[in-house]
């Protein structure tokens, strides 16, 4: 019978010298750490008795009493509640994304420049504010900006459109007392105070930020949506050496796929495109950024004018369908086409 | 003294007897391709190399299927001997071998016809059982392997004779070796060791003990060795030409005798989508180019 | 491997040779040579001692030899193929995904791949095989899964919605090194299991490992090729695919991967990770998006000839179904 697998020291992460002293004993696998104690371990190689405790953990690995650490079945994601969305206030765009953007993935919006990329992002930002009793989120979110496109006074005017639409709610016949209250605690300071904003002037700088965004999270833990606008920005005119392009660009990635899995929030990214021509001479629009990024994101949109209308299309998702839907921009912010049907809140919120 | 002196200068042998004791002919691999392209004899190390796809596995296969066939008179089946494969890559396919066992005996049935000469009725299970599989997945693995050969190969060369000896592909763990190299400032192991890198296998390490285990199989039992090489560097441009990267450690560079390159045809498509044409030449050679098919039951020399 | 001295060396040997030997590990006399260790321990039981070591080797160091007569009858009888669901898929891979491979499903961003990993999951779940899913961008969707579910064909083997999801384990991963610890667990965990010192005991195939399938591989490994430190991505790369095979091999179990494409602007796509990448799956699938959910998937490479060259599917809601190729179209590789 073939032996199974086991992971050689050489790639534990652990100091070269420290590995090649393991090896040297004759610790060349995690079979060879098997049944051995933290002291007799550094008693045989020689290493202080932390290092021969934290060599033991790093080889025990991921397999604790029997189970794998994490694993999860489908079944127990399947009977998960489903959870929230945000909304965009436009019901078509809603729609074709499943009922809003979704929390533990990433979802990219790309388009042309001036197709509302921006807005879609600050009325996001502004939406995941919609509290609970709406069956909104009721969190924060951190805004992103590499390009200079975040207009204050654009945000404060789709944050009063959208609390003039939720004070209606409350005050319709349908509206609860926690609606009622909810809107009254609500006002035009609180909701720009509640999307952290981050210039980003140079590609270091957004590297950085990817890379801190994860404790500026855990110290704020109501960040429920980061819009990252755009990624495209900076990688563009960074285009010395495509390899290590493409290689950070994955880094990235993974880094935001990370964010978004493990503290359950919705990563929002805008993408330029550009013009693929195929072999029968008719072009038409992909995504920026090449086929390194393409498998990054979970759900990938693509914004385009059509006929002079503009048009969201799902150009790429695990389980939704392609669909096309028309959506606006008027001075309360992104709208449908036709008057938005009111959200209901959840009962069982 | 004098007749000692006598007896010191007269000659041990003569030419014609020493030509007899060292001579070798080219073995007879039965693989047209490769004996058109080396002159294979025994104890020599021919190595493979190729990227992805250029047939360096299907070579091999050849190979084995030639050796492991029972020998009928007459007949280019087979020699009826043992051979041992040591598969390194996990790409061996036993229905892959045993498609190539068949395609050899359709392909020997009219000449046996026209000679008179019967085909024996249960050959694949007798083939089969002269071919011996070792799986490595590890430098570990590959090294306990050679030392173990040791043993078996008498007791095959006793039975019906091994003279074949297939690796593929010598360079799998190129990468995990290399990054066992021991750091500068790397302090001395516990006691001063014999092979001076504390028992770690290291690229240079693996292969230099490798390369004298190999060394000593193929001289002692006159093996012939057909290894497959990996090219791992290989970059777009080498598709169209015949370039030959050095990258493996110097104990394995001495050891191989002739080198044969390969690649795979672009454009030889069938109808059903795969290729099934192969290029190769002897890299002391480079202007004689053979093709191999293998959609044909044989290798033949284009 | 420790100490040479460890080992179990009978009680013939000197004390010289036995104290020499106690200094050794394994490694370090393979790394000798034969001919060192006879010259080492010089002696009356040096040439006992080396049989003896050869014998340990041989016996529980060394992988095993298998002749070809006893690797049909381990065909025959332990390998299975699984099959994915889609009939022309299957056909293409002749029969689906075989025990012991590494199959490798590479394409562009939505042609598919994801999909059919998900139902070739499913397939194998309903008949209560587990399955191992380890998840690099959170692109499992269980409700994706119970709806591909309800469009398998009834059979009296289809376990319940509930059942079969249960056998289907969700690993989220972000990080190469996190993915080789967690396979190593899923196949210690297997090991356990099948020596009867699991969990639960099993009846048949219900229950038992059959599939590991990791979505992305290219997302893995993205990040850490071609970085500053040399190789160490090779590396990285090179022990994911050996660790898988070896995975494969001793569990009898398909290892089912994606991949991502590059280069496709200029002379056509070609699968990601490169050179290195391309020797380690057995069987590599490309798959190509055409209009509509229409897509198509050919063998790029495989250990035997294929059968059949294209296969045609379409995505639907059921997961990818086998369609005809529409008019018109030529193969042009």
């Amino acid at each position: 019978m073939t032996a199974i697998p086991r992971r050689s020291v050489a790639l534990l992460p652990l100091p070269n010298a420290l590995q090649h002293l393991l090896m040297a004993c004759g610790y060349r696998t995690t079979a060879d750490f098997d049944g051995i104690s933290s002291p007799a371990l550094a008693h045989t190689s020689g290493i202080p008795l932390e290092d021969a405790s934290a060599v033991l953990q790093m080889a025990q690995g991921h397999l604790h009493n029997g189970s794998v650490q994490g694993e999860r079945s489908a079944r127990a994601l399947l009977e998960e509640r489903p959870m929230r969305r945000i909304i965009t206030f436009c019901s078509d765009v809603d729609q074709i994304l499943g009922g809003g953007v979704a929390l533990g993935q990433l979802t990219e919006l790309c388009g042309v420049p001036g197709v509302g990329k921006t807005q879609l992002g600050m009325q996001l930002a502004v939406d995941v504010q919609i509290p609970y009793a709406f069956g909104g989120l009721g969190g924060t979110a951190v805004y992103i900006d590499t390009e200079g496109s975040f207009a204050v006074e654009r945000v404060e005017q789709v944050a009063e459109a959208c609390m003039r639409h939720l004070q209606k709610l409350a005050a319709s016949p349908n509206g609860t007392s926690q609606q009622a209250d909810a809107v009254s605690c609500m006002d035009k300071e609180g909701m720009l105070a509640n999307i952290h904003l981050f210039r980003v002037t140079e590609l270091a700088q957004q590297m950085t930020l990817s890379n801190e965004l994860d404790l500026f999270i855990s110290q704020h833990p109501l960040v429920k949506l980061v819009v990252f606008d755009s990624v495209t920005f900076h990688f563009r005119q960074d285009s010395r050496d495509l390899a290590q392009r493409a290689r950070v660009l994955a880094g990235l990635a993974q880094c935001l796929t990370r964010l978004a899995a493990q503290r359950r929030l919705a990563v929002v990214i805008m993408n330029q495109v550009t013009t693929k021509v195929s072999d029968n001479d008719s072009s038409h629009l992909i995504p920026a950024l090449g086929d390194s990024w393409a498998h990054a994101s979970a759900t990938q949109v693509l914004l385009s004018f059509q006929d002079g209308t503009r048009q969201a299309r799902i150009y790429k998702s695990p389980s939704l369908p392609e669909r096309t839907a028309e959506y606006l921009i008027t001075a309360d912010g992104v709208r449908g086409r036709r008057t938005p049907k009111r959200p209901r809140p959840d009962p069982a919120a | 003294m004098l007749s000692d002196l006598a007896n010191f200068l007269t000659p041990d042998e003569t030419f014609g007897d020493l030509l007899a004791r060292c001579h070798s002919e080219p073995l007879a691999l039965g693989v047209r391709f490769l004996e058109e392209l080396v002159p294979v004899r025994a104890s020599q190390l021919i190595e493979i190399s190729g990227a992805s796809g250029s047939g360096k596995t299907e070579l091999l296969t050849q190979a084995a299927a030639a050796a492991i066939l029972p020998k009928v008179s007459g007949l280019d089946l087979g020699r009826g001997e043992h051979a041992i494969y040591l598969d390194l890559d996990g790409k061996f396919d036993l229905i892959r071998l045993m498609q190539v066992l068949q395609g050899r005996l359709r392909a020997a049935e009219p000449e046996a016809n026209q000679q008179g000469v019967e085909l024996p009725d249960d050959v694949l299970r007798p083939s089969l059982q002269r071919f011996h599989l070792i799986q490595c997945h590890s430098s570990f693995d590959y090294l306990a392997a050679l030392w173990t050969l040791r043993n078996l190969i008498p007791i095959l060369q006793e039975a019906e004779g091994c003279q074949l000896l297939l690796l593929d592909n010598v360079a799998a763990f190129y990468w995990l070796d290399r990054i066992c190299q021991p750091t500068p400032s790397a302090p001395p192991g516990p006691r001063a060791d014999l092979s001076g890198q504390g028992g770690v296998l290291t690229l240079q390490s693996v292969h230099a003990a490798a390369g004298q285990m190999l060394k000593d199989l193929m001289r002692t039992h006159r093996l012939v060795c057909l290894a497959t090489r990996h090219n791992i560097l290989t970059s777009q441009g080498d598709a169209d030409g015949w370039h030959y990267h050095d990258f493996m450690p110097q104990p394995w560079q001495a050891l191989v005798r002739h080198k044969v390159l390969l690649k795979s045809v672009p454009g030889s498509w069938t109808s059903q989508g795969r290729s099934t044409l192969f290029q190769g030449i002897n890299q002391a050679r480079p202007d004689r180019v053979l093709t191999l098919d293998i959609g044909a039951a044989t290798a033949s020399a284009g | 491997m420790p100490r040479a001295g460890q080992l179990n060396w009978g009680s013939d040997l000197d004390p010289a040779g036995a104290a020499l030997l106690e200094g050794l590990t394994v490694e370090e006399i393979l790394l000798k040579g034969q001919l060192d260790l006879s010259y080492a321990l010089s002696g009356p039981s040096s040439e006992q001692a080396s049989r003896r070591f050869e014998q340990i080797l041989q016996h529980q160091l060394a992988p095993a030899v298998k002749n070809g007569a006893q690797l049909m009858v381990q065909l025959q009888q332990e390998v299975n193929i699984l099959p994915t669901g889609c009939s022309s898929l299957d056909e293409l891979l002749r029969g689906g995904l075989r025990e012991g491979h590494i199959i490798e499903l590479t394409g562009e961003p939505a042609s598919g791949k994801s999909q059919a990993c998900l139902l070739a999951a499913v397939t194998t779940a309903a008949r209560g095989e587990r399955v191992a899913w380890l998840d690099t961008s959170t692109f499992f969707d269980a409700h994706h899964a119970a709806a591909f579910y309800h469009a398998l064909p009834a059979s009296p083997h289809k376990l319940p919605l509930e059942a079969c999801l249960d056998c289907i384990h969700v690993h989220p991963v972000h990080d190469v090194l996190d993915a080789l610890s967690i396979l190593e667990a899923i196949v210690l965990q297997e090991q356990e299991i099948r020596a009867g010192r699991g969990p639960q005991p099993r009846q048949g195939r219900v229950g038992r490992l059959s599939l590991i399938t990791v979505d992305s591989i290219s997302a893995l490994l993205g990040p850490v090729l071609g970085s500053g430190q040399y190789g160490y991505g090779q590396a990285l790369l090179s022990s994911l695919g050996h660790l898988l095979k070896q995975a494969a091999a001793s569990l009898s179990v398909a290892c089912l991967t994606t991949n991502g494409v590059v280069g496709s602007s200029r002379g056509g796509p070609r699968p990601a990770l490169g050179e290195t990448w391309k020797v380690q799956p057995q069987i590599r699938v490309q798959m190509h998006r055409e209009e509509g959910s229409v897509r198509w998937a050919t063998l790029l490479a495989s250990t035997i000839s294929a059968s059949k060259g294209i296969a045609w599917f379409q995505l639907t809601s059921s997961g990818p179904q086998t369609c005809n190729a529409p008019s018109g179209f030529t193969f042009q590789p």
